[in-house]
């Protein structure tokens, strides 16, 4: 059964008991998924840790060879260091790069490891109602993923047998301020800094609210910064390293020479030292692995000192963020409230290079529980989707939320031009999701008529407006055959791009115009959705 | 800012989100902040790992030299190295004004419960800076001398929260105001089970509705100490020590309570056993692990299960409730219903229909103290609860002892004490030769300071001593609410005066 038949059952009769709506935060580091409690009419996180007393999901496969099962979670994360070689954590970063990850000498895609933590997630739905079915469920993804990714991303939900469900994917941020305004009194004219520090991704987005009476708030993103590689994990290996480099001096082995178990402990211990420090000032790193076991001390300082590049790069990250905003440079001033989100934005240094920038801590908010906004944002957005909160009950949830979100990339095309291949944008940053579709009109020219038939195009994304050519990523390539055959420079093509308001996955169309005035257009009209990893062939009629 | 004040600015007011109401649960191992959410009309558990992790801090802070900082709660209890740094179990020791030592310096609990208090209501403002704290009720334990609750003020002043906190409530009045207020209004009786680190206490209560004001009268009252969840922690780090090698150092031993924290709910709170559990010792060198089956967790927890089914059998017959299934409402709170067998065992005597488990049974009676301030402030409507207890003693029962040439009550059953409760028996020094002592008077103090008599114990049959040369051994035990026994025993006095043989007993009823 389809999401949208799910929604049409509900706009008549309500929500069925054992039908639940859920919202997903596939996280690099966690997991979460919640769902919406239809007595208290708002979004419930699920426990799914199976007793481990916390509620978010390690997102770690593990395979076991000797029993041929699969192990997601926290055992999975505590057993790294027993089965390292077929333990697979992080596949968030992974996502949409064609790589795949060897498990017990099999190739597996990213999207297909994803899988198996989405299936995890969705099964502990059951643990609230055996009869449980999923009826609809939104997937968060970063606001900085490229076309590729998301696309990963939704085929991991196919994989999991979400195919029908998906109603659509939200962005980080957005769900993160969703989730937000429904707990909290956001003002007209207000501009907040969301900075969500996962760990994989840092995403900083700049809301500013538009519009705002008794029912009705509209949120317009004006700036969008941060990077898709630039999280915690960042963080833990440049921990690793300082530990490969101390097991060196202190026992004479290399990270080469440390057993893949050792290797791995390492990786654990890094992350523990990290969790710690943000906390103490000072830790004592045990090696209790090691030969002889030895206890290193380190100091909050000497960490933040280890990893001052990493502070600088995270603190030119907002400081870009302000000054690249669609509407014109922001001032910190301007900013009114930054609110922390992700565990990463736990540790001590973050919010005092914040403190640096806005010179003032009381705008400084931290989110009542940053592990699970984004996925209870994403189950508010799933409900809004599925008609749940058109009547509720609770005063804090009449308000109708608007979001103008914005493009983070732009979309183009490869063109040639006097032999030399380029960018040609034609849906910049910043535009929002309702008006991302332009069109532009190409005149097509071939050597003989027969090659008029056919052309590739080739569909790309520029992460950053400065980045070359060179530097732009392949969204997808589109071979276009069963053109009219005609005269060199007598077929004119209109391409039209669009970046879609949920997800903001690319699609397009192609439609010849014919010669103006002279040849009338022969009716080819197809729609492509470009795909990184294969190409798109249309052929018209 | 004095509570006061807010209860003037919030009364009929639209809710502002920088006003918070709080309710505090200080626990012996774990303390818990809830707020009061105005736009919502509930009260919601402020999760101090904003989701990561536990929702509640345990009760723990350390000192650590070199840096010249206390941390707090997880942190202090994962970095135990064995030092003498760190406090925890500050509850139980309040009410004596006791000091602990930390790294050789004595510091008074009070002191220390500032300390925490401070931080655990920090995390308030990390999440709004702009948060003004409008009001606190702190709850407190049912059982606490009134010196606790000094004490505990004295904390809150320590910790700059004096003028915010409203009242000190006791924990059985907080819950009893939110469940009348909105779980179940129509509840006619109720059994009221906290279980909790030190103790599980339970109570059977007849609940009358006159108005907006609930009268509820304690028919019986228990607890036990010997189910108190730290027995099942004891327990477990036994079972930690099975599986590691003989002779662990001292360090290692230290980080047994942070693996505990880590692992409990591991292997209490599953309900469904597909595989046994592994558990890894990453901190021994070197590295151990063990595999826990659900055969053993059951037989560890077997005589916990047999014991709480028959308190809870007993709770009932002395509460002259004929059927488990006569109770409309079983309330459970404390951190205790975290484990999957306690559930069962609650559902088995009283069955599904009238039992009421929380989704956060350690952050209950914190949402529930919430609730209490908000009805304090008048920012809700809340039934008045009126908790009547005839097990309670309503008089201090002493002695006249001379202290520096005056002549003091000194008493040794404190008025709140439950009947049931144990004293600890009291040496006294006769300060008159024993030829010219011939009785001591038990006296009874009332609230306005007033002093009767209610016994005399002949001190016939002692040897002749002279004055100062004879200790006494004084001990009282309630048999019920209105009979208790005093007995005196001569104790000598070193080698020169050994004990006599003298030893007299006498039965009053301290309430006529």
């Amino acid at each position: 059964m389809l999401w949208e038949d799910y929604k049409a059952e509900i706009d008549v009769h309500g929500l069925p008991e054992d039908v639940y709506v859920a919202g997903i935060d596939l996280g690099t580091t966690n997991s979460v998924i919640s769902f919406w409690d239809n007595h208290n009419n708002r979004p419930e996180p699920i426990d799914i840790s199976n007793g481990f007393g916390k509620i978010p999901l390690p997102s770690v496969v593990q395979y076991r060879a000797e029993s041929g099962e699969w192990i997601v979670g926290e055992e999975a994360y505590r057993t790294m260091n027993i089965y390292p070689e077929d333990t697979i954590r992080s596949i968030k970063r992974k996502m949409g790069i064609n790589e795949a990850v060897i498990i017990n000498k099999h190739p597996y895609k990213p999207e297909e490891i994803a899988a198996k933590i989405l299936t995890e997630l969705t099964a502990h739905v059951q643990s609230l109602n055996p009869k449980a079915e999923v009826g609809g469920v939104v997937v968060s993804v970063p606001y900085d993923f490229d076309d590729a990714a998301k696309k990963s991303t939704m085929r991991a939900c196919e994989l999991a047998g979400l195919k029908e469900k998906l109603i659509c994917l939200i962005e980080e941020p957005k769900a993160a301020a969703l989730a937000y305004n429904f707990g909290h009194q956001l003002n007209k004219d207000e501009k907040i800094l969301v900075f969500d520090f996962g760990g994989g991704t840092l995403d900083i987005t700049l809301f500013h609210v538009a519009e705002k009476d008794a029912d009705h708030i509209k949120l317009h993103v004006i700036s969008e910064g941060g990077e898709a590689y630039h999280g915690g994990d960042n963080v833990d290996e440049i921990l690793a390293e300082m530990c490969f480099k101390l097991i060196k001096d202190k026992s004479g082995v290399s990270e080469d020479d440390l057993s893949p178990e050792n290797q791995v402990e390492v990786l654990m211990r890094a992350r523990e030292t990290k969790e710690r420090l943000s906390g103490l000032k000072t830790y004592r790193i045990p090696f209790t692995f090691c030969i002889p076991p030895f206890m290193e001390q380190l100091t909050r300082d000497a960490f933040e000192e280890l990893i001052r590049p990493f502070i600088e790069k995270t603190h030119k990250l907002v400081r870009k963020t302000l000054r690249d905003a669609y509407t014109g440079a922001v001032s910190p001033d301007a900013v009114d409230r930054i609110l922390l989100e992700g565990g990463s934005s736990q540790m001590p240094w973050v919010r005092n290079i914040l403190l640096s920038i806005f010179n003032d801590e009381s705008k400084i908010y931290t989110s009542e529980r940053p592990a699970l906004d984004i996925s209870i944002g994403a189950t508010y957005y799933a409900a809004m989707k599925m008609g749940l909160l058109a009547q509720p009950d609770i005063d804090a949830e009449t308000v109708a939320v608007e979001f103008e979100v914005t493009a983070p990339h732009d979309v183009g095309l490869e063109i040639e031009s006097s032999g030399k291949k380029g960018f040609f944008p034609m849906i910049r940053r910043g535009t929002p999701y309702s008006l991302a579709k332009k069109s532009h009109v190409f005149a097509l020219q071939a050597d003989k008529p027969e090659n008029m038939t056919r052309f590739d195009l080739r569909i790309l994304e520029r992460i950053d407006k400065a980045d070359p050519f060179e530097k732009c990523r392949l969204i997808g390539g589109v071979e276009i055959t069963g053109l009219p055959k005609r005269q060199s420079g007598k077929t004119k093509l209109r391409i039209t791009l669009q970046v879609a308001e949920e997800g903001g996955m690319v699609s397009g169309v192609v439609e010849d115009l014919g010669m103006p005035g002279e040849i009338p257009p022969s009716g080819y009209k197809e729609r492509f959705e470009p795909d990184r990893y294969k190409i798109t062939r249309i052929a018209g009629a | 800012m004095n509570w006061k004040r807010f209860r003037d600015i919030i009364s009929g007011r639209r809710p502002d989100e920088s006003y918070y109401i709080l309710g505090l649960d200080l626990g012996n191992d774990s303390s818990s902040l809830a707020f009061y959410n105005m736009a919502r009309g509930v009260p919601e558990l402020l999760d101090i790992s904003g989701g990561y992790g536990h929702a509640s801090m345990p009760t723990v802070l350390q000192h650590i030299p070199e840096s010249r900082e206390w941390i707090f709660g997880e942190y202090a209890i994962l970095n135990n190295d064995g030092h003498e740094n760190s406090a925890g179990s500050m509850i139980e020791q309040l009410g004596v004004n006791a000091y602990l030592d930390i790294y050789d310096r004595p510091i008074a609990v009070s002191n220390l419960l500032g300390l925490f208090i401070k931080e655990l209501i920090g995390n308030v403002r990390n999440i709004n800076p702009k948060a003004e704290i409008a009001g606190i009720v702190a709850a407190v334990s049912t059982y606490n001398a009134p010196e606790a609750g000094d004490e505990i003020k004295r904390a809150f002043n320590a910790a700059g929260y004096d003028k915010e906190l409203i009242n000190l409530v006791s924990d059985r009045e907080c819950v009893f105001t939110r469940y009348l207020s909105g779980d179940n209004p129509d509840a006619k009786n109720a059994v009221l089970l906290d279980y909790g680190s030190r103790e599980l206490r339970a109570g059977v209560y007849s609940i009358k509705r006159a108005g907006d004001r609930f009268d509820i009268n304690t028919e019986n009252y228990m607890f036990s100490s010997e189910l108190g969840a730290r027995n099942i922690d004891r327990d477990l780090i036994n079972l930690f020590l099975e599986y590691l090698p003989p002779r662990i150092s001292k360090q290692e031993k230290s980080q047994l309570t942070g693996f505990l924290y880590q692992h409990k709910d591991l292997l209490l709170q599953k309900n469904n056993w597909s595989k046994p559990v592994k558990l890894y010792f990453n901190f021994t060198y070197p590295p151990a692990q063990a595999t826990v089956t659900e055969k053993r967790v059951n037989e560890l927890m077997f005589p916990y299960k047999e014991r709480f089914t028959a308190f809870l059998n007993n709770l009932l017959v002395r509460g002259n409730i004929a059927k488990a299934r006569d109770i409309d409402s079983v309330i459970c709170v404390g951190g205790g219903f975290e484990m999957q067998w306690v559930k069962d065992s609650v559902l088995s005597v009283f069955g599904e229909n009238s039992v009421h488990f929380y989704k956060n049974p350690k952050g209950v009676i914190a949402e529930s103290a919430a609730v209490t301030a908000a009805k304090l402030l008048r920012a809700v409507r809340a039934p008045s609860v009126i908790i009547r207890d005839n097990l309670q003693i309503r008089v201090d029962l002493g002695i006249m002892t001379r202290v520096n040439r005056r002549d003091r009550f000194y008493p040794i059953i404190r008025r709140g004490a439950f009947w049931w409760q144990e004293t600890g028996p009291l040496n006294i020094i006769l300060n008159q030769a024993t030829d010219s002592a011939d009785s001591i008077k038990l006296l009874s103090r009332t609230d306005d300071g007033e002093l009767r008599t209610i016994a005399i114990i002949p001190l016939d049959g002692l040897p002749a001593r002279p004055k100062g040369a004879t200790k006494l051994e004084l001990s009282m035990r309630f048999e019920n609410t209105n009979s208790l026994s005093v007995t005196v025993t001569d104790r000598g006095f070193g080698d020169i005066y050994p004990p006599a043989g003298y030893a007299r007993t006498i039965k009053v009823n301290p309430l006529r």
